[in-house]
């Protein structure tokens, strides 16, 4: 590959557009080509100080007038669906076709709150209380949200705790703790819980991230990272253990 | 079974609002640009079938942008843009993009000046990580000239921002 080509497919690399053998001529030049190696660089350095600046995410007056257009149609549509399935369904078939609508559901949930695990990475402002101390990090919360979020120590199982923000989900403020394993930040987002009954996880992964959701002790737990499924389940039980 | 609008297209409110205030360039006009959209989108939601809701709806937000009519058309658009960011390769430092500490405010302005093409290129790409395949059918045009807005827009943001390095570091 000479240095025009590698002028020419410089920004389908580094945005991985590139057919492997394609990429493969690249990475080989542009590891011996000093000028096509900085152009690489360059480009990087310039895409994270473009991830660096803050998402413009829709202001809460928006969204309450968006939603509440939408809701009246989305009504319709259910009260549509319901009458249809009354008519030709049986009740068992009824009640899966409402167990699907509640996963899809739990889905939508779990797809914003990677959004947000993912934004709050992004930007500067990943945590607003940075501590490993429980009882620094509990009472931040106090006054911010009404509820006491559960704040556990579990350093000593390989999961230290790195601190707390806040999250908007579903219209409401919640606590989210931040702890890690290895290198990975596991977000635990986590409300009081309307249905208290414990039920069992749902384990999904969305984009490549791992999302585990549970009940526990009367809080909706929803976590969110990028280490592996088996660690998210190890934390999970060790939060959801009894006190 | 089709999903009720709220489930498919409202997750993706925040990503409609982030390219409108990019489009715009302004809070006020990104609600309104928004709220067209959402009418819209609500209207033509049964056309969308399978395939991805969110660069359905991007690409309702740039409609619903365009329909506002002339005076919304972006003046730096019609500069002429193959000069400007043009420059050798040799006279980039990445290390000087590196270390400096470009503020996030310097690069906004910098990506607030960029042609409405290039500035929704990086846009969608960079912070909606979308495919140039995506890219392509939300603004409506052949690969080839996604890729080539890409490589020229961020030619022009490297030149804007190392100029802007030069004079803060230059007594």
């Amino acid at each position: 590959m000479t240095c025009v080509d590698a002028a020419r497919l410089l920004d389908a690399y580094v945005d991985d557009e590139l057919a492997a053998p394609e990429a493969a001529a690249f990475r080989t030049h542009a590891s011996g080509c000093r000028a096509c190696g900085r152009a690489v660089e360059g480009r990087l350095a310039l895409r994270r100080a473009v991830r660096r600046m803050p998402y413009y995410s829709a202001p809460d007056r928006l969204r309450a007038m968006v939603t509440s257009k939408t809701r009246a149609s989305g009504h319709r549509r259910h009260a549509v669906v319901a009458a249809a399935a009354a008519l030709v369904l049986a009740a068992g078939t009824f009640m899966a076709v409402r167990a699907v609508q509640l996963r899809d559901a739990t889905g939508v949930i779990a797809d914003r709150l990677v959004t947000d695990h993912v934004r709050a990475l992004q930007t500067s402002r990943a945590l607003d209380v940075r501590s490993s101390d429980q009882h620094t990090v509990k009472p931040w919360f106090l006054g911010r949200i009404d509820y006491a979020p559960p704040v556990d120590d579990l350093a000593a199982a390989g999961f230290p705790l790195l601190g707390g923000r806040l999250a908007a989900v579903e219209g409401r403020t919640v606590a989210v703790l931040v702890y890690q394993r290895r290198l990975h930040p596991i977000a635990v987002f986590v409300w009081p819980a309307s249905d208290t009954r414990t039920r069992a996880a749902d384990a999904r992964a969305v984009r490549g991230f791992n999302v585990r959701h549970w009940t526990a002790h009367g809080m909706s737990y929803w976590a969110v990272t990028d280490a592996t499924a088996a660690d998210l389940q190890e934390l999970a039980s060790l939060l959801a253990s009894p006190r | 079974m089709s999903r009720p609008f709220e489930e498919v297209v409202l997750p993706h409110l925040d990503a409609a609002f982030n390219y409108a205030r990019w489009l715009t360039r302004s809070d006020v006009e990104a609600e309104e640009v928004v709220q067209d959209a959402y009418v819209r989108a609500l209207r033509f939601f049964s056309a969308l079938r399978g395939g991805d809701a969110r660069a359905w709806l991007l690409t309702i937000v740039r409609n619903a942008y365009f329909a506002r009519g002339p005076r919304h058309v972006d003046v730096f658009t019609a500069l002429p843009s193959e000069d400007a960011g043009s420059r050798a390769d040799d006279e980039l430092d990445p290390e000087a993009l590196v270390l400096q500490q470009e503020t996030v405010s310097q690069v906004r302005d910098a990506l607030e000046q960029l042609p409405l093409d290039f500035r929704e290129a990086i846009v969608l790409r960079e912070l909606e990580g979308l495919s140039y395949r995506e890219i392509a059918s939300v603004t409506n045009v052949p690969i080839g000239t996604v890729m080539s807005r890409l490589a020229r827009a961020r030619e022009r943001l490297l030149g804007i921002l190392t100029a802007t390095v030069e004079e803060g570091v230059r007594p």
